[in-house]
Parts: structure tokens; C-alpha cells; sequence
């Protein structure tokens, strides 16, 4: 390593324009002019598109003629291009950790579009904050961590399935947990599929009989999991297999079933037919074993043997009523999360007479009604009465496009499916008179608008505008009422059916899954992906992948792709065999640590060793730390620092943000996750905020001590934010829990003392919240228009009294000089 | 049709909302207004939402919007959260203030302010009124 104790600190500075991203709204040949001024700064340069190879080769060559030991690029987010100026610096030689990245696109230029004076101003502080916290950068190593070559795949729907058989065959081991008591997920159920009109189990069950034989596959079905501790590569998983009371020898005859006294209504039917205590969900069911609901069978519910029906027709013997629930505990690295979706259940406000008149049904019934394998053996036939049907009406956009169901998207895959289900009915009962009201027809994929063509062809009768409601005539066949808009005028439709054609919901039971692994929820509801078009299977969290309708409304097709992406990038960790993780762990100063075992106590990980006996200076496992820093922001004696997060750099930034014009400023702490990534979303959606927002990013909001926010006030600071992830979202097992903890105290420290709490808040943000980020920036600068001059004057001396932090003082011994810390 | 951007730029600083750009024409309001389903060629709100949302400020001198009995069927229907009664309040009161309005509500509302009433009194009614009830007839 090149750097030294005693070495000068040398900065080079690149302020990017991004084409006119950045230039557009801030003058970067003066950001760069200005940087060129600053303390320990060698070189400052504007340059186009730094992230561009001859930009990178810039700063290459900079490194080498000036001797730069620390890199400033003031360009878009660090959660955008840190890898790639890291990689940068690593190629000319420097440590990729001494590299800092000023913000100045997405918290900004895009959010100040109409400000350049502003946007301009705000990219000068937000450099000189750069430059003071490169210095107290350090080179570091970073640690490595072997990862468990073996796979959990969480739902057993078609993207489960393929992104478990890709990786199976890879070779790798693969555990697969399911919830029902067979794999085949929504596929299993629909009839056929688009745009080629396959049948869908046909091609379905050969991938679940695969599945269920391959020797790298463990499948757990009628399983849930409890719990799942650990980091990338080495994740620790705890599955409760629910007891199935029949054993593997069952060969799934069938004759348990005929005699079985107990009928309760099928789910796999959409509950239009029934089934008994004992049961098999479908004949194709993987594994092919029957199952005894404990709910409903007089045995179970008794907590004796008082029928004994299923147990005399066994032959096998299969029977077993004594099997209990039991806890499997697994290691593996990673994980695909392929949990799928639910439908939009129109029952809940009876949308167009659902749930009371017998013949409005839902498109997912009418799978089942039409599927040779369901409950009127593949008769369409109207509920009310049982004839074939001869006008039928498909209904669109049913919790779809709606803010009033609270679906505001769009479900993707019931265009086509109602397509196809004309197209159905139309190959069986070709005289049957079909009408589709509809406000939009999504034909947009490979082969769609033929299948739409052959639908017209085949006298299907589309008509644009959304029925406003359904009479039931006394025949119980259906009035429809509904405007045609491209004709302006009111139409009327007798039909003997109508099928609501419901969109897909995020699952109902989501935050099960999202709690153990604090993933991220998208606005609406879905499991957040890393990045919208370049991260579309990975999450936030490492070794953690999504595949199907977890992630959004998706058809087969498509979440059979993204099921081999996430197999694929799982795939890469696995084969690599390790993985280096970031270098972020704290340290301690054996000297000042006063032996407290606060830290042990605040650390969400325990990664604290530490004993009330000994009294012992506490030791740290590296392995087990995932760098939030809550330890740091804990310790009274300011014996604990972050790596790459000290004390001395956090102020520096402080000082420099408010040296100018403090009481017009509010500062932000955000963190890595969420509330920082929130504020790039706000950017990236270009919402506008006004532009004395100044922030500082940590890893974890719980990373900040309430001393870096009363050493804002005492510079005067107009307001400050504190910002985290929603409680419960938490990126470090909820250690923004003593964030609200330390928050709560010491607001009422404050209020004592008679700041007003107005200018001291703490806010959650979640990755996908930018426009209440904008909002909440909007809401604090009328905050700061309402503090007075002399309001911060007096803040200023009644926090006088309170005692410098001793790493604030150290901060400025070591400004006197200039060489490295 | 003559189009205006600034119109509808107008209309929706006026209404405050995004609701209204938000119209996917889908049709609900229009097949639950009781005033469409009897005169579906005079009368139709999704229309009006589109003439505003292009600009064409026409709109204003329609007779349509004063068709409208504001009984909020399709403001409480509107997939899209848009209050298509705010925005037919907005417009008939920019066409009032532009003489556009029609001469009949125009001389109802003068004879409300007036008199108290929407159809005139004979003086005997008045007198009658005067002597028998609580109510002082003609505000003035």
C-alpha cells in the first residue's frame, strides 16, 4: 500500500456534466473552478461523461502525474457508479476505498431543474463535503466470505420450479419450500395458455414430475419458513414442515378418499367443487402423496381415532395420525424468492354484482370451469342453472387501473388472457356471441396481437368502455350497462355470463417472507428488485434474488425467463465460491473503551463480544458484523469508530455544508437503503424540491449519534432530518429501532432546553417513497423560513454549554496539519 | 375544434388536482349519469373531461355542461379519483364570467339573488306571504 502516516493528503476532483443531466441545471465548469480552491486539492476538472472510458483514463492518469492519493467524482449517486470509479482507482494503483462521490445528479441537478443558481450553489457544498470527508478516508481490506454452495428456492410456481431445475442441473443443491401441499403454484390451475393455446398442465406437470425426482432437489411441501438468519452465502434457515398425517409409501389410489365422510370446498377449484378430509389437490400433484386437512378430518379435530374409514381403505398403510409438525434447520447461500402472486378478489365490494348474482364469475373460475379437469368436466355452463351459455360478456380492468380497489397498475396478463378465453369458448361453442368491454387492449407481446387478430376473426366483439354496473333480469341472466366511447352512446347487453377479468395483487401474506429478509417493498406491494433495468432479478439484500409475480404481475412466459436470470445470477455467486463483502466493520480503541458493553448490548447482530463478569474490552467477529454502526453511534466513550465511516469525517462534512449560509440549510442524514435510495428515486422521477436540502449518506440511519445532529444546530443549521427505513424494513435487523430510541430522548433533551421540535425531525423513507421524500424536503424548508436569526442565536448559546465531542476536537487538531490521519 | 393549451393549463391549476389528466376515457362516469342514459347525444361527461384535457376551450360555450345535475354518481365511480362536479362548477363559472352562459340559469340565479326565489312572486303571493309567515319575501 502506497499511503503512509505522515503522507500529504493529495485530492483529485472530476465533476461530471453527464451531457447536460448535470450541466443542464449546474454550471460544472464552476464546481470545478471552485473545487480547484479547496484545501488538499491538487487537480479539479470538468469533464463530459467521467464514467466514460477516456473519463475514467482521466482520472488514471491524474492519479499517476499529480500523485493523488484520494479521488473525488462529483457525478450521479454512488449507488449508480461507485463500483465503477472504484474500479478506477483499483487499476491505477490507489485503494478503491479512498474514493469519495458527491451527489450531484440525483440529488441535484434532477431535482433543481429549474434552479441552476440554486442547483449550482448546492453542488459546490456538496463537493467541499466530499473533499472534507476524502481525507479521513483510509485504505481497507476487504474481508472474505466463503459462500455455501446450495441454493433455497421460496415457492413452488412455475418460476420457482424453473429457477430450481436450472440450478439443480448446474449442479448444485437446491431446497425448495411450498406452501401447499403440491408445487404447480397459478399454472397448475389455468386451462390454457397464450398466445399458443398450450395446454397448460400438459406442459406444466413434466417440470413438476422433474422436479420432483431430481437427486439435487429437496422439495418441502405443506412447509413454511420460520426463520432466516445470516448474510450472503451463508444464510441459516429454519423450515416448518407441517405435519401431512399420510407417509410417503401413499401411491395416490384414491381410495382414502371415496370413503372419507368429511367435504369441504376445493381450493385448487376455486372452491366450485369439493373435496374430502383427505385429499390430493390435483392428479398431477408433485409429490404424489395425499394429505389430511387437520381442520376439517373428525380425527384430527377430535384428538382421537373415532373414524377409522380412511385407515381400513389404505392398503398401504399410509396413515399415520400421529405425524407432528417438525422444524427443519438448513444452511445455504443463496436464495430465490419466487413467492408469486394472489388475484383480486371482487367479493370485498361485490364489483358489477359479484358475490350476488350467480352469474358473474371471475376469470380465474372460469380456468376451472373450462379445464376438462375441473368441476363440470370442461362444460362452460352458466352457475345459475347449468346451461352452455350463448351471450357471453368479458369485463376488463377489474382491480386493475383502479384507485378505488387501490391497484393503480396494470396486471399485464388479462388482456390476452381474456383473449384467449374468447378464443376458447369460440373452438367448443363456436355460436356463442362474445363481447369484451374493455379501455385498453395490451397486446404487446411476441404473438399477442395475432391471437388478438384470430379473436376478431372469429366474430369476437370488442367494445371500448367499461360497464358502469349489472342488472339481474329475472331469469337470472345479466343487464349490462356501459357507454361504447367511440360511438358516444349508451349501450345495453343482455348476457347469460359475465367474467370479471381480475388483476393480479401482491400475495396477501407478502410481509411474512419480507420480514425475515427485510426486503423492500415497490409502491405497490411487490418485492422491490436492486434496480428497475439493469437489476431486474437481484434485491438489496446480497445472495437474495427474485423470480415471477413476486416481483410484479407477470405472465408465464416471462417469469419462466426471469426464473433462469435469478438461477443464472445466484448461479455466479456460488460458482465463484466466495464472496468479498464490503469493508465496513467498526473498530475499537482499547485505550478509551471504558468496558460498558453498550455496544454488546445495541448490536443487532451480536457480533459484540462482551461479558458482564469479565468486564472485558469487547472483541468483534467480523463475520457476523454487517457494518450498520449502531455500536459507534452508542458508545459513550467514543471508543468505537466505522472503517469507512469515522467521526472525524461525518463532521467535516457538517462543517462544510453549513459554512456557508447555515440557518438557510436543512440537513439530511439518510441512509444507504432506503431513504437515500427514496431520494434518488425522487430524482430520477425528477420530482422538484427546493434546493437548501443538504445530505449525508451512512449505512444505517442508526449509524448517527445525536451528537452529530446537536453539533448541526450548534453551527446554526436552519433544520435537520433524520431519515431511515420504515420500522420493520430495517436493512440491519431493526437497529433503526434505537434510532427512534435515541431520536425520542433526545428531542426531549432539546424541547427542555427550548429548541423547537419542528427543527429536529426524524422521518422513514422507503426506497420506492421519492415523492414523499420531495415532499418532506418541501415541508422542512418552510420549516427553515420560519426560524428567525435570532432564534439560532439563542439555539447556538444554549447548546454552548453542552461539551465538544472529543472526536469533533481531535477533527480539528488534525485540520491544523496536513497529512494524513 | 379550435385548441387552447393554455386553457387547459387553466383549468387544472384551478382544480388542483392530477386527477383530471389522469382520465383513461374508460367511460364509467358517462354509463352511470342518469342525464347521459336519457340523453346520451347532449349530454356526456367523459366527452367534456376530454375537451378540457385537450384544450379546446369550446367547451365553454356548450350547452352540455350546463346539462349536469351534479348528483356525483360519477365523481363517486371514477376509477381515477377525478371530481367531475368540481370541474363542472369550475367551467360554468368561467363561462358566466365569459357571457357564455345560457340565458335562462343566468336569469334564475338573478332572480334568487333578488327576490329570494327562482320563479317570481305576484304581489298578492307576496303579501300573503308577508302577513302569514316568518319569511320576509324579496331580501330587500
Amino acid at each position: 500500500m502506497k499511503e503512509n502516516n505522515n503522507e500529504e493528503i493529495r485530492i483529485g476532483v472530476y465533476v461530471c456534466h453527464c451531457g447536460l443531466n448535470i450541466a443542464g441545471s449546474v454550471d460544472c465548469i464552476d464546481v470545478a473552478e471552485f473545487a480547484s480552491k479547496l484545501p488538499n486539492v491538487v487537480v479539479a476538472r470538468d469533464y463530459k461523461y467521467t464514467c466514460s472510458d477516456p473519463g475514467q483514463e482521466i482520472i488514471k492518469n491524474d492519479i499517476k502525474e499529480y500523485n493523488l492519493n484520494r479521488v473525488v467524482v462529483a457525478s450521479c449517486s454512488p449507488r449508480l457508479h461507485e463500483p465503477t470509479f472504484r474500479k478506477t482507482l483499483e487499476e491505477a494503483g490507489l485503494n478503491k476505498y479512498l474514493l469519495e462521490m458527491a451527489n450531484i445528479r440525483e440529488h441535484c441537478s434532477w431535482v433543481h431543474l429549474y434552479d441552476r443558481k440554486g442547483a449550482t450553489e448546492k453542488a459546490k457544498d456538496l463537493v467541499k463535503a466530499a473533499v472534507a470527508r476524502a481525507r479521513f478516508l483510509k485504505p481497507q481490506e476487504e474481508p472474505k466470505v466463503p459462500i455455501i454452495r446450495k441454493a433455497l428456492v421460496v415457492g413452488g410456481g412455475v418460476a420457482g420450479i424453473q429457477a430450481a431445475l436450472d440450478l439443480a442441473d448446474t449442479g448444485y443443491q437446491v431446497y425448495m419450500v411450498e406452501k401447499e401441499p403440491s408445487i404447480g403454484g397459478r399454472m397448475a390451475q389455468i386451462d390454457k395458455t397464450f398466445p399458443t393455446m398450450d395446454c397448460s398442465i400438459c406442459i406444466l406437470a413434466p417440470k413438476m414430475a422433474e422436479a420432483g425426482r431430481h437427486p439435487n432437489i429437496k422439495i418441502f411441501t405443506n412447509s413454511v419458513i420460520k426463520e432466516i438468519t445470516g448474510y450472503i452465502g451463508n444464510f441459516h434457515v429454519k423450515i416448518e414442515k407441517k405435519a401431512r398425517y399420510v407417509t410417503e409409501d401413499c401411491t395416490a389410489c384414491g381410495d382414502c378418499s371415496e370413503v372419507c365422510p368429511k367435504e369441504h370446498p376445493n381450493e385448487f377449484d376455486v372452491g366450485m367443487a369439493t373435496r374430502k378430509a383427505i385429499y390430493i389437490p390435483f392428479p398431477q400433484a408433485v409429490p404424489t402423496q395425499y394429505i389430511i386437512d387437520p381442520e376439517l378430518c373428525l380425527n384430527l379435530k377430535k384428538g382421537a381415532i373415532v373414524c377409522e374409514e380412511c385407515i381400513s381403505a389404505c392398503e398401504k398403510k399410509a396413515i399415520n395420525f400421529d405425524d407432528k409438525d417438525e422444524i427443519v434447520e438448513l444452511d445455504v447461500g443463496t436464495i430465490i424468492i419466487a413467492t408469486g402472486m394472489d388475484v383480486y378478489d371482487p367479493m370485498k365490494n361485490h364489483d358489477y354484482g359479484y358475490g350476488i348474482y350467480e352469474n358473474v364469475i371471475t376469470s380465474l373460475e372460469f380456468e376451472r370451469l373450462i379445464n376438462s379437469a375441473g368441476p363440470t368436466k370442461g362444460t362452460l355452463i352458466r352457475p345459475s342453472d347449468g346451461k352452455i351459455p350463448k351471450v357471453v360478456a368479458f369485463i376488463q380492468c377489474v382491480g386493475s387501473r383502479d384507485l378505488r380497489t387501490g391497484q393503480k397498475y396494470c396486471s399485464n396478463v388479462c388482456c390476452m388472457n381474456t383473449v384467449k378465453d374468447a378464443l376458447l369458448i369460440k373452438e367448443h361453442w363456436p355460436d356463442t356471441q362474445i363481447y369484451v368491454f374493455y379501455q385498453d387492449i395490451r397486446a404487446f407481446g411476441k404473438g399477442f396481437e395475432d391471437l388478438f387478430r384470430r379473436s376478431k376473426e372469429e366474430g369476437v366483439v370488442y367494445i371500448r368502455g367499461l360497464p358502469s354496473r349489472i342488472e339481474e333480469l329475472p331469469d337470472k341472466r345479466l343487464r349490462i350497462y356501459a357507454e361504447d366511447t367511440l360511438l358516444s352512446e349508451k349501450v345495453e347487453l343482455d348476457a347469460d355470463m359475465a367474467i370479471l377479468s381480475v388483476g393480479l395483487i401482491p400475495r396477501r401474506d407478502r410481509n411474512e417472507i419480507q420480514k425475515l429478509l427485510a426486503l423492500s417493498l415497490s409502491e405497490d406491494g411487490f418485492y422491490l428488485e436492486s434496480h428497475p433495468k439493469l437489476k431486474p432479478v437481484d434485491t438489496a439484500i446480497g445472495g437474495v434474488f427474485l423470480a415471477g409475480c413476486a416481483e410484479g404481475p407477470k405472465d408465464i412466459k416471462d417469469s419462466v425467463t426471469q426464473a433462469s436470470a435469478a438461477a443464472a445470477r445466484a448461479g455466479i455467486l456460488m460458482a465463484k465460491g466466495e464472496v468479498t463483502v464490503e469493508a465496513l466493520t467498526p473498530q475499537i480503541d482499547p485505550e478509551t473503551c471504558k468496558k460498558c458493553g453498550m455496544c454488546a448490548n445495541v448490536c443487532p447482530y451480536n457480533a459484540w463480544i462482551w461479558s458482564k463478569e469479565e468486564r472485558n474490552v469487547p472483541a468483534l467477529i467480523e463475520a457476523s458484523c454487517a457494518g450498520c454502526g449502531a455500536c459507534g453511534a452508542e458508545c459513550p466513550s467514543e471508543a468505537i469508530d466505522m472503517k469507512h465511516f469515522p467521526d472525524e469525517a461525518i463532521y467535516a462534512q457538517i462543517d462544510a455544508l453549513l459554512e456557508e449560509e447555515p440557518e438557510k440549510k436543512v440537513l439530511v442524514f439518510a441512509c444507504n437503503w432506503c431513504s437515500y435510495a427514496g431520494a434518488d428515486l425522487a430524482g430520477v422521477s425528477r420530482f422538484q424540491y427546493p434546493a437548501n436540502a443538504r445530505i449525508i449518506r451512512t449505512m444505517c440511519s442508526a449509524r448517527i449519534k445525536p451528537d452529530f445532529i446537536i453539533h448541526a444546530l450548534k453551527k446554526g443549521a436552519g433544520a435537520v432530518l433524520w431519515s431511515g427505513c420504515h420500522i420493520g424494513d430495517c436493512h440491519y435487523n431493526n437497529a433503526n429501532l434505537h434510532t427512534k430510541r435515541r431520536y425520542e430522548n433526545m428531542v426531549r433533551r432539546l424541547e427542555r432546553m427550548g429548541i423547537r421540535k419542528e427543527r429536529v425531525q426524524l422521518d422513514w423513507f422507503s426506497a420506492a417513497e421519492g415523492i414523499q421524500f420531495a415532499n418532506k424536503m418541501k415541508e422542512m424548508a418552510e420549516v427553515v423560513k420560519s426560524v428567525t436569526k435570532e432564534e439560532i442565536e439563542k439555539t447556538k448559546e444554549i447548546l454552548a454549554k453542552m461539551k465538544t465531542p472529543k472526536k469533533y476536537q481531535r477533527l480539528m487538531e488534525l485540520l491544523k496539519t496536513p497529512a494524513a490521519v | 375544434m379550435k385548441l387552447n393549451p393554455s386553457f387547459k393549463e387553466e383549468v387544472f391549476r384551478a382544480m388542483g388536482e392530477h386527477a383530471l389528466r389522469m382520465c383513461y376515457q374508460c367511460g364509467k362516469c358517462s354509463s352511470f349519469c342518469p342525464v347521459f342514459s336519457l340523453y346520451p347525444t347532449r349530454f356526456n361527461p367523459r366527452r367534456i373531461i376530454e375537451m378540457v384535457n385537450i384544450g379546446a376551450e369550446d367547451v365553454l360555450q356548450k350547452d352540455e355542461i350546463w346539462r349536469c345535475t351534479t348528483c356525483y354518481e360519477c365523481t363517486e365511480n371514477c376509477p381515477q379519483g377525478l371530481n367531475f362536479v368540481e370541474l363542472i362548477v369550475f367551467l360554468r363559472t368561467k363561462a358566466y364570467e365569459k357571457g357564455f352562459a345560457p340565458k335562462t340559469p343566468v336569469q334564475e340565479l338573478e332572480l334568487v339573488r333578488k327576490e329570494g326565489f327562482s320563479v317570481p312572486l305576484s304581489p298578492r303571493a307576496k303579501r300573503w306571504l308577508e302577513s302569514n309567515t316568518l319569511i320576509k319575501a324579496g331580501g330587500k
